[in-house]
């Protein structure tokens, strides 16, 4: 996947372009605002990583001239402004996702890994199937080999997180975000205790585990490889 | 003291200003009780003289000239105390009988200066009647003097009341500027001392209530607000300090090893994941930091908007229960009452709520019960975390809501002692107050919303 990566810290941009190019990804960097817009508009790129404070322009003029062309690529600000109303602002100026620095590697990742499937607006899904685990989103039931398996609301928020997302990283803050709808991170381990109830349910019966703790980074969901 | 900023005070000034006010019209009224005065009494003296001229006239009908030369001679005595003059005249200008020489040259009313005998010499003004008796002249008269002796007086009244209150006036507001300019520098020294950096400075307030006082009040409350934030400032940033130091520390020590087990050829993930577990735990304090000092700094209500509680209650009751039913609790969410709505921010009142119930999961023992509810209670609307856990003591409740507090002095229990300080600052920026209350036992942590609809 074709990455633009906008960012004045060239500290920052060397980690980041090693790590996704690490990882199969082809990154253009740039240290400039201007030079960001210029690229994207004359350019073709699967994704364009944002910082917000940058010389020559700042990140939410740059999506917002981006998005005044109709340039659609999914954008992702990368940025120490962490308020919730710059999150927001970020948001509606028509970004796709906003992670605050400092972060993990493997946050950034997973987000980038998601984002690039975004893209390509599939039909609405109204079952998930992972292996041999089926969720079906109307009828808002689980079964896995024939047994119909109870659900809490929240655990089957969260198995439905992990099931559009099968076979990639979820991470914790992923998690918060798209289950909990919480923008900070809790002093007690509510995902785990949760993860732990749900695995109880639709790992422990059966003899293949389908979730996976990916370690320090968060859950991924899928059959035996 | 500078004379200038005492007569440019407010009180000297309107001092001045009603001087000014009180002189032009007590000049005013004094001309027209003036001219009222001097008409009335030269009324009076014309009738005299009128009447005079009657007797006369009537004593020379009766008697005839020679009758009337007698009563003029008789009358001209007793009058010297009030001196008139009466004089009669031949046709052809020869004086006959009076006190006056020269005969007028006109008939009716005049005004004339007369030096006669009854007055020893002196001139003075006469106001006199001239009539024409067959072939003689009677002329009639009497002095203006009283009239203008009483005028004097009169006036010199008028002069005399405008100096003595013009004086006192101004005596007055001359006092009362000094008196609150003194007040002014006093508060101007004190503000001083605070601007050096003396915050216990307070200025002194007399028993009084005038404008000056009640200021003064009102200043040493902001002074007071003043240097209670500034001593949690400093207390808090001293705690910011400690509580980032020591993290920061652990983390160089455990590069260190990891360097050393490089260095050993030994796998050093298990100390770079300790160390990771390190940072994540730094960024968490930064991250509730800069979350209260930005709830704190921003005043503005921008996304507020009317939030229902149940639902948000709901939620964070099953989150969070799985958690207390692993520690052997239990946490239940209460009726809530449908109406139970505030104006504000739903993801920051969850994190309100997962803060309180998160602190009553990690600080009570198993079998603690944690009730969740919400009330509506005259005029506001209560959210209310209850456990019947070991609670706070009444002296540590206030302080609980500081920065870095812990209750264990030892610091090292799990959390970052943000989490009430979090809470408060949540709830204020929902111009919400939060009450921690004795459960008996256990705590009661009670957040007060204002009702939506009366939310400022």
């Amino acid at each position: 996947m074709k990455i633009l990566l906008a960012e004045d810290d060239q500290k920052m941009a060397d980690f980041i372009t090693t790590g996704l190019s690490e990882n199969g990804h082809s990154v253009d960097h740039v240290a400039d605002g201007r030079d960001a817009l210029t690229y994207c508009l004359y350019n073709t790129c699967d994704l364009a990583i944002l910082d917000r404070m940058m010389p020559g322009m700042d990140g939410l003029s740059v999506i917002k001239a981006l998005r005044a062309s109709n340039k659609e690529m999914p954008v992702l600000f990368l940025t120490a402004m962490a308020d919730v109303a710059q999150r927001v602002e970020g948001l509606a100026a028509g970004a796709d996702d906003y992670l605050v620095k400092p972060f993990h590697f493997s946050e950034l990742l997973a987000r980038v890994v998601a984002l690039s499937r975004r893209k390509g607006t599939k039909p609405e899904t109204t079952v998930l199937n992972v292996h041999d685990l089926t969720l079906d989103l109307l009828a808002r039931t689980a079964e896995r080999q024939g047994v119909m398996i109870d659900l809490q609301s929240k655990e089957f928020a969260l198995l439905e997180v992990l099931m559009r997302n099968a076979g990639r990283v979820v991470t914790r803050t992923m998690l918060l975000e798209q289950v909990w709808n919480f923008n900070f991170e809790p002093n007690t381990t509510v995902i785990e205790t949760h993860i732990s109830r749900l695995r109880a349910k639709i790992d422990k019966p059966f003899d293949v585990p389908l979730i996976h703790t990916v370690r320090s980074t968060g859950y991924s969901m899928h059959g035996p490889r | 003291m500078d004379q200038g900023s005492v007569t440019s005070g407010a009180a000297f000034k309107t001092a001045l200003r009603g001087t000014l006010a009180f002189l032009v019209v007590l000049a005013v009224s004094g001309a027209v009780a003036y001219f009222y005065l001097h008409r009335e009494m030269l009324r009076s003296l014309q009738e005299q003289i009128v009447e005079d001229q009657i007797l006369l006239t009537q004593i020379y009908r009766d008697s005839g000239p020679d009758g009337l030369v007698e009563a003029i001679n008789a009358l001209r005595r007793p009058l010297g105390t009030h001196p008139a003059s009466i004089a009669l005249f031949s046709h052809d200008g020869r004086r006959i009988a009076g006190n006056v020489d020269l005969a007028p040259d006109f008939v009716g009313w005049s005004q004339a200066t007369l030096n006669l005998a009854a007055t020893r010499g002196r001139a003075s003004d006469y106001y006199l009647h001239v009539a024409s008796l067959d072939r003689f002249t009677l002329l009639v008269g009497r002095s203006l003097d009283q009239i203008e002796f009483q005028e004097t007086r009169i006036l010199a009244a008028f002069l005399i009341m405008g100096a003595v209150v013009a004086a006192a006036f101004l005596a007055i507001g001359y006092y009362s500027s000094l008196q609150t300019l003194q007040k002014l520098e006093r508060v101007a020294a004190t503000l001083d001392l605070v601007s050096q950096g003396d915050t216990g400075a307070r200025l002194s307030v007399s028993g009084g209530n005038d404008q000056i006082d009640r200021m003064a009040r009102l200043m040493n409350l902001h002074l007071d607000r003043l240097s209670n934030l500034m001593t949690t400032t400093k207390t808090a940033a001293a705690a910011i300090a400690h509580d980032l130091r020591t993290p920061l520390s652990r983390v160089f020590l455990l590069v260190d090893r990891a360097l050393a087990k490089l260095d050993n050829a030994e796998d050093p993930r298990e100390v770079l994941e300790e160390t990771e577990a390190e940072l994540t735990r730094l960024r968490s304090v930064f991250d509730a930091i800069l979350r209260i000092a930005q709830l704190e700094s921003s005043k503005e209500r921008v996304g507020f908007h009317d939030v229902p509680l149940g639902p948000v209650l709901a939620e964070i009751a099953e989150t969070f229960a799985p958690l207390a039913e692993d520690k052997g609790q239990t946490l239940t969410l209460d009726a809530v009452d449908d109406a139970a709505r505030v104006l504000g921010d739903g993801p920051m009142l969850a994190q309100l709520l997962a803060n309180l119930v998160q602190n009553a999961i990690n600080h009570c023992p198993a079998g603690t019960r944690i009730t969740l509810g919400a009330a509506c209670d005259s005029g506001r609307v209560l959210l209310t975390v209850t456990d019947t856990g070991p609670g706070i003591p009444e002296a540590a409740r206030e302080r609980v809501f500081d920065m870095f507090y812990r209750g264990d002095s030892n610091r090292t229990g799990n959390g970052n002692g943000l989490g009430l300080a979090l809470v408060r600052a949540i709830a204020v920026r929902m111009g919400a107050e939060v009450h921690l209350l004795d459960a008996a036992p256990g705590l009661r942590v009670e957040v007060a919303f204002p009702a939506t609809g009366t939310a400022i």
